[in-house]
């Protein structure tokens, strides 16, 4: 009973067994303070942070924190720490080489992050995807499609290419291309579009709708007629506008032309046959 | 019961509907019919009446249930089951409202003048003793603008074009509009172009004066010399012009102050 009773008292004090018990006390206590610290520095940085970057500042404070402790806690087992640091870093160039292009997103998503060119929510159109921004994490962003597809984009791609916020600011314009015939009077039509607008409710009476003459087309007068909604009514007002323009247009028997051709028949050749057909 | 706006006609309060009867409120250009069922309420809204029509009826019970028309919308309120109380209420509007002169207005150096703003009513229907809300609506749904220094910054607005009267005698009381005065007093020594005024009219009251008119609280703008602030007042009163008035609606934000300062291009511009 006493041997046994010895073996344990000489078992617990043993010097590498306190080392040991030592080192995980420090490695337990020092994960969950630095986990405690950083929601701390994140809650307390909340106003002037937004969600992504709390969620960055909180990981990169827990990741340091993280690094100190288990560094004590080696350092407690026994490891001389410039060994370590020089093995450390052999590894990082090794992992560097090897990690090019995950290192050039996180770095990519760093940049995302200080410049905040989207939020969370925001609808943005990247080459030819547009979508919600679902997440932004260190390295990717993810959207989700109007098709309810989710899309991953890698933040350095994100970074070198051309994003298009499409709701940054709260009011956004529809641009409606319309042709009409040749023979329609412009100032009339003008008046018919800006009824138009002005009879529907989410098109903004300022700014004031803009109405473009662009040219002479090839089978039309070509307009180009803009008006401003809430952001939110977007795609609402974009498909009540036109329809109400081609009620009144045919309302007031205003013509968009089809594509036209007109044929000439050259000196050389011979005039097209025409065949008259009695009107049934 | 049927009565018009000229016969002192309130067209809210509180009314009655027994299960399957239904109600018609028809308010100028647009009518709200309520129709109570064993588990359920259901507003059919139309707004497909004559825009310049200014009268206002109140069918309770409706003796006859016409079809829907192709502009109407129905509405439907699930309820284990229905009460028999239902209240009425008008509302300003929830975001606010522009206004801007038809024609260019100036208000001259070192004189105040009080003019008279129609703004748009919501429908408000609420039932039961814990008055339920079932809609919050405009009567007539109002343009959306934008009022700012720039698209991409300010805050989405109503449409007023109807630019107030400046003498009372001149004004023309619609059931679906309230009235506000608006007390403009130019302090500097210059003359100031009203081209837009934003009236915050979530932040007022509304009042019924005794000849069933409803008004909302005076408001004062304060112009000065320095272009970079007014200050807008509200006082917590109906108007003097609404004479023994009392409140029907309170505000839908509640002001922290009754004197807001802005700068002067987020009240007029």
């Amino acid at each position: 009973m006493t041997h046994t009773y010895d073996w344990i008292v000489n078992f617990f004090t043993h010097e590498r067994i306190l080392s040991l018990i030592r080192s995980g006390v420090i490695l337990a206590a020092g994960l969950l303070l630095a986990r405690l610290l950083a929601g701390s520095i994140a809650r307390m940085l909340s106003r002037y942070t937004s969600q992504p970057q709390q969620v960055l500042l909180r990981k990169i404070v827990f990741y340091l924190l993280a690094a100190v402790v288990v560094a004590s806690s080696l350092r407690e087992l026994g490891f001389q720490l410039s060994v370590l640091l020089g093995a450390a870093g052999v590894l990082t160039v090794a992992l560097g080489f090897a990690a090019q292009t995950s290192a050039s997103n996180i770095i990519s998503g760093l940049f995302l992050l200080a410049d905040r060119p989207f939020q969370i929510g925001d609808v943005i159109q990247v080459g030819e995807t547009t979508g919600v921004v679902n997440s932004i994490e260190l390295i990717s962003v993810k959207l989700r499609t109007f098709q309810n597809a989710l899309v991953r984009i890698p933040n350095e791609e994100l970074i070198k290419s051309q994003v298009i916020n499409l709701t940054s600011y709260p009011i956004r314009r529809i641009d409606i291309e319309v042709g009409v015939a040749y023979k329609e009077n412009i100032s009339r039509v003008r008046e018919l579009l800006l009824e138009v607008a002005d009879r529907n409710p989410l098109c903004l009476e300022e700014p004031a709708p803009l109405f473009i003459f662009k040219g002479y087309g090839e089978s039309s007068l070509d307009l180009l007629f803009c008006v401003w909604c809430a952001k939110d009514n977007f795609l609402q007002l974009m498909n009540s506008i036109q329809e109400e323009i081609k009620l009144a247009f045919d309302k007031h028997n205003i013509e968009i032309p089809f594509p036209q051709r007109t044929l000439n028949v050259g000196a050389a050749t011979e005039p097209f046959a025409v065949r008259l057909v009695e009107k049934s | 019961m049927t009565n018009r706006l000229d016969d002192n006609l309130v067209w809210w309060g509180n009314f009655s509907l027994a299960q399957g009867e239904s109600g018609l409120w028809r308010i100028g250009p647009a009518s709200f019919r309520i129709e109570r069922l064993k588990c359920e309420w259901r507003i059919l809204y139309d707004c497909s009446g004559e825009p310049q029509d200014n009268n206002a009826e109140v069918l309770v019970p409706l003796a006859q249930v016409t079809q829907p028309g192709p502009a109407s919308s129905l509405t439907r309120f699930g309820a284990g089951g229905t009460v028999e109380s239902l209240q009425i209420s008008p509302a300003l509007a929830d975001r606010p409202v522009v206004i801007r002169p038809e024609v260019p207005f100036f208000v001259l150096p070192n004189e105040e003048v009080n003019f008279y703003a129609g703004t748009p009513l919501w429908f408000r229907v609420e039932v039961g003793k814990r008055r339920t809300l079932l809609q919050d609506a405009p009567i007539i749904r109002p343009s959306d603008t934008w009022f700012g220094p720039s698209t991409m910054e300010g805050e989405l607005c109503y449409a007023n074009r109807l630019f107030g009267k400046l003498e009372i005698s001149e004004l023309s009381f619609r059931p679906h509009r309230a009235t506000t005065v608006i007390l403009l007093r130019n302090k500097g020594r210059k003359s100031i172009r009203l081209e837009r005024f934003n009236l915050p009219v979530p932040n007022l009251s509304l009042y019924q004066s005794a000849e069933s008119r409803l008004w909302t609280q005076q408001v004062t703008l304060d112009l000065g010399d320095d272009e970079h602030t007014a200050s807008l007042g509200f006082k917590p009163v109906a108007p003097a012009a609404a004479g023994k008035a009392k409140i029907v609606c309170e505000p839908r934000l509640k002001p922290d102050q009754n004197i807001l300062t802005r700068a002067m291009n987020y009240l007029i511009s």
